[in-house]
């Protein structure tokens, strides 16, 4: 018989399913009466949001561009000020208000419990008993034993551990504690267990869990309910089905929750006697007709059968399922908007409105993150102890990605928006990168912990470390899922695109922009990127210096002792080396594609000023491309490794874009570009901000089409490629991408006129009309006196107008339409300067036909200057 | 039960226990007098309990059936002895006139039918069957009770 899988090598299910569930109800509690708060002055809030957006849209301080939005959106919520804070103060009342009054039920429930029962000591009566309970705690380790009470006048047969940490009390059956006498071992056993829920620490746990539930429906439930029914009936449904769908889920982790502990309590009861004996007895012989037929999700205690099976191989318990990991993506993805917003609200006005909120994105990140990378740790451990089972890692990553998914919609901005998905590339762009990271985190999560425990001791450090990492990877994930996600919809109020299937030239502008935004930001991508790759490798390093194959397994991982010979399942060796050549044969297409695509850009773009976007679409291309050849190289990498596929696909990646970064400047000098630090900088980021982006889709895409290949057929998968196989496939992917790349980049396609206009207009077109307006106000606010006006026209408004012209000659424009209405405008203003000029000539010299003609001619400018202004705004809106 | 002896049923009870289930005997002196009061049930469903019941646990059901039992062997004792008590009280004034009728036998304490003994055990098995008891051992235990009133000291 081999030694049983320890699922206490790192904390429980329970203890996952805990954190999910205060997760989601703190979560729930804070959109609760957010919502209940909006219900009641939503008309309040309305206008005085509307009162502060035109207040800050009409103060000139403010730039009205893109680049100004988040001054603005702050100086909104600076002015939104008390309203803000009162609507958070509402918010963390939702949630604190939970948590505090399941608190407090906790603390008095024990008390209650004894009342209600009317449980007595049994020492008054029966003292062999207490004494019993005494001795096996003894044999548990618990120091402290509980107190053992009964109701004398009950019937039943069952056990109850209940009380706070220092006072545990046990409650039992008459008919349990007759059963001493009658089967000894059997009460034995189920004393066991109880005082393994003691052990276990999950008493109070499991005691707060349910106290959670009736704490949500009494705190949130009830007053929202109330709350909503005296509301509008439109703010009824979207508010109604989202709170539906936390109490589902709050509901059905607390009762995951009270499986879990159950089954953890079977199996340390069980480490005494063993998978066969005495607990495996008591569990055997329970009474049929007990079956619960309610479906599993609704259950209080698993199947007799289940717990059974449990005890006699705890290795699923060290698993991490589906469902959990989509409970958790669900709970994370309504916490990080509403704590978001929380902050936002709280901080409104202060300074730490940028750090405070993406401070408490990070810290639900984090907290999510120790609870997944426990979660890895643990199946790391089943995979060695009992081999490869259960849902496949790719599988739970998805699933979790899923719950991400699915919990967008469920935020209370999305029910005052009533928008369910993205509505532009840019929104569906943000939110598909935050899913990719979120995969490519477990994933590599999955490969830390497979790093670790070929170490083996010490475990807590290790298992630490692993924690932490995942914690600090999953924080960074949906960190800049939110920065994504701002970015997008504050651009998705600038633009209104077409369907996101469409190659829109200007849906291509908007996903370069969410990248070059992303250039811009970022400085951690270095960072990010050599933990990401060298975590792992950084632990198999270790192990070289530490363990041997042929090394007995760490005792830790084993209930019982293992047999001797049991060898530490190991999934086969790690080499670096291919991932390296990979790296290198794919930077060298990357380079050899962007030398192609640059030579595209000279040959076959042109130097049509009027048609800059083409060259802006091929010079955005060719970041692409490279990104294409670090996801092909990636995905390669990690769908041909059999350990740590994600850590040697992201050092390939790595190896890819840097060798891609380094031949891209090589090649810039060679084509004569002058290089200095900024233009590398420039050059450079984008490539290692992208590539980093690539190679985590391209490495969960190989380890997900790993996974398939694995379960189609699963000889064929283990196959090893050759070099030279690996080789081919990279190329062949690199110029397949290239090809298709620069095609696209260069084919058909319309110019992005519409960002054109909007980028001319916000940047230079309607500040220069705007100043135009303003010159004329002071043109008619001269003296009637004809020769007084020449001086302020010369000394101030001539020069005025001639600004305007270079600053209109100087603007940024991409295509013909808008090019030509701003050489236009250019020619207008100097016609403009140079009538004004006559005029004050005319003036001088007494010349009535030559003022006349001068005032017709900058009429006549000034009419066709307010004629652009007029395009401008019917493009732009 | 009027008149019934809580002491009789206890230790009717004991005997039953101690054929049925003698484990249970330091059990019964901890909680056979609990359930002459009626049994507080099963708690109901215990949601964070073991979850798992002991299966068997014969005391409270035995208790119960002895009293429900007792309670009947009242009324058939009462209902004899109202039927008889003419011709008893006439019986025993006769006996205080000694010389006269020294010899009479003293009147013969009630004694109980085949079908009374019958109708007792039927009390004890339906009383078990309603508190929950399998029929199995409900049958048992009627049997138990049944048995302790023919069989001699």
């Amino acid at each position: 018989v081999s030694a049983r899988a320890n699922p206490f090598c790192g904390p429980s299910d329970t203890t996952f399913r805990f954190v999910l569930l205060v997760v989601a109800a703190v979560a729930a509690g804070a959109f609760a009466w957010d919502a209940l708060w909006l219900a009641s002055n939503r008309d309040r809030y309305v206008s005085t949001l509307v009162a502060c957006q035109n207040r800050v849209g009409a103060d000139p301080r403010f730039d009205p561009t893109f680049g100004g939005l988040q001054d603005r959106d702050h100086a909104v919520q600076r002015c939104l000020g008390h309203l803000s804070r009162e609507q958070a103060l509402w918010s963390g009342l939702g949630a604190v208000g939970v948590i505090i009054v399941a608190v407090l039920v906790v603390a008095a429930l024990p008390a209650w419990k004894i009342r209600r029962r009317r449980l007595q000591p049994v020492a008054e009566k029966l003292p062999a008993v207490v004494a019993r309970v005494g001795a096996v705690a003894a044999e548990e380790g618990i120091t402290h034993s509980p107190d053992v009470l009964w109701n004398r006048r009950s019937t039943g047969g069952d056990a109850l551990a209940f009380g706070v940490p220092g006072h545990y009390r046990i409650a039992l059956g008459p008919a349990l504690v007759a059963q001493q006498y009658t089967d000894a071992p059997a009460f034995d056993a189920v004393i066991r267990h109880e005082l393994a829920h003691i052990a276990n620490r999950d008493v109070v746990l499991t005691y707060l869990a349910n106290a959670i539930w009736y704490s949500w429906c009494v705190v949130a439930l009830v007053p929202l309910t109330i709350g909503l029914a005296a509301s509008e009936p439109s703010f009824l449904y979207p508010v109604g089905w989202r709170v539906a769908v936390m109490t589902a889920l709050i509901y059905l982790t607390r009762n995951g929750l009270l499986r879990a502990r159950e089954q953890y309590a079977d199996v340390r009861a069980s480490r005494r006697d063993g998978p066969d004996g005495a607990m495996a007895r008591v569990l055997d012989a329970a009474p049929r007709r007990a079956v619960d037929r309610r479906p599993a999700l609704l259950r209080w205690h698993p199947s007799t059968t289940e717990r059974l099976a449990i005890v006699r191989d705890p290795t699923p318990l060290l698993r991490l399922g589906v469902l959990d990991a989509f409970a958790a993506g669900l709970a994370g993805g309504i916490a990080i908007p509403t704590a978001s917003n929380f902050v936002l609200h709280l901080t409104s006005g202060g300074t730490a409105v940028t750090t405070g909120t993406a401070a408490a994105v990070a810290v639900v990140g984090a907290l999510l993150g120790a609870v997944f990378g426990a979660a890895v740790w643990r199946a790391g451990v089943a995979v060695r102890t009992s081999g490869p089972g259960g849902a496949v890692p790719v599988l739970v990553a998805l699933a979790l990605a899923a719950g991400v998914l699915v919990a967008h919609p469920l935020s209370l901005s999305a029910a005052a928006e009533v928008r369910f998905l993205p509505t532009t590339i840019t929104e569906f762009g943000a939110l598909a990168a935050t899913l990719v990271a979120i995969v490519a985190v477990y994933l590599w999560a999955v490969d830390v912990a497979d790093g670790f425990l070929d170490v083996r001791t010490p475990r807590r450090p290790l298992m630490a470390t692993v924690m932490g990492a995942t914690a600090l990877a999953l924080a960074w994930a949906v960190t800049l899922g939110v920065t994504f996600s701002d970015y997008a919809s504050g651009l998705a109020q600038f633009t209104g695109l077409a369907g996101f299937l469409g190659f829109d030239a200007d849906n291509w502008r908007s996903l370069s922009d969410l990248l070059l935004y992303r250039a811009k930001t970022t400085h951690l991508d270095w960072v990010v990127w050599a933990a990401v790759a060298g975590l792992p490798l950084a632990a198999v390093a270790w192990t070289r210096r530490r363990a041997r194959p042929a090394d007995p397994p760490p005792a830790w991982a084993y209930l019982e002792l293992p047999a001797p010979g049991t060898r530490w399942r190991r999934l086969g060796g790690i080499t670096v080396q291919p991932a390296l050549v990979a790296g290198l044969v794919g930077g060298a297409a990357g380079t050899v594609v962007v030398l192609a695509g640059r030579l595209v850009y000279r040959g076959l773009a042109g130097d049509d000023a009027n048609e800059l976007w083409r060259r802006v679409r091929v010079g955005n291309a060719l970041f692409w491309i490279g990104a294409g050849a670090v996801l092909v190289t990636a995905a390669v990498v990690a769908a041909r490794s059999r350990r740590l596929p994600m850590a040697m696909a992201m050092l390939a990646g790595l190896v890819t874009t840097l060798v891609a970064a380094a031949g891209t400047v090589a090649a810039s000098a060679v084509l004569g570009d002058h290089l200095d630090a900024d233009y590398i900088g420039d050059l450079a980021r984008p490539i290692i901000g992208l590539g980093l982006f690539a190679a985590l889709l391209g490495a969960s895409l190989g380890v997900g089409a790993r996974a398939v290949a694995h379960a189609v057929r699963p000889a064929r998968a283990e196959a090893r490629a050759g070099p030279v196989g690996w080789i081919a496939v990279a190329v062949g992917a690199a110029v397949l991408l290239a090809t298709v790349g620069t095609a696209v980049a260069l084919a058909g396609g319309t110019a992005p006129v519409a960002f054109d206009y909007r980028d001319f207009a916000l940047s230079d077109g309607f500040a220069i009309v705007t100043e135009v307006d303003e010159l004329k106000r002071e043109i008619q606010a001269l003296s009637p006196v004809l020769v007084d006006q020449v001086e302020p026209l010369r000394s101030s408004i001539v020069p005025k107008f001639r600004a305007l012209h270079d600053r209109a000659a100087a603007g940024l424009t991409q295509t013909r339409p808008v090019t030509e209405l701003r050489e236009r405008l250019a020619a207008d203003l100097t016609t403009a300067a140079d009538e004004l000029e006559s005029y004050a000539s005319a003036v001088e010299h007494g010349d009535g036909p030559g003022t006349k003609r001068a005032v017709d001619g900058f009429s006549a400018a000034l009419q066709r200057i307010e004629g652009a202004g007029t395009e401008l705004v019917a493009h732009v809106g | 039960v009027p008149g019934a002896d809580d002491s009789l049923i206890l230790d009717v009870s004991r005997h039953v226990v101690s054929d049925l289930a003698p484990g249970e005997l330091e059990v019964f002196d901890a909680t056979g007098d609990a359930y002459l009061e009626a049994p507080a049930g099963k708690d109901g469903e215990e949601m964070l309990g073991f979850g798992v019941e002991a299966v068997a646990f014969v005391t409270p059901f035995v208790v119960m059936a002895t009293k429900a039992v007792v309670s009947y062997l009242s009324e058939v004792v009462s209902k004899a002895l109202k039927e008889e008590s003419d011709s008893v009280v006439a019986g025993y004034v006769k006996r205080l006139f000694r010389r006269f009728h020294d010899d009479d036998p003293e009147p013969a304490p009630v004694q109980l039918s085949l079908a009374e003994i019958k109708k007792a055990r039927e009390v004890a098995l339906t009383e078990a069957k309603a508190l929950g008891m399998k029929a199995e051992r409900a049958n048992l235990l009627a049997n138990a009770i049944a048995g302790e009133l023919v069989t001699q000291a």
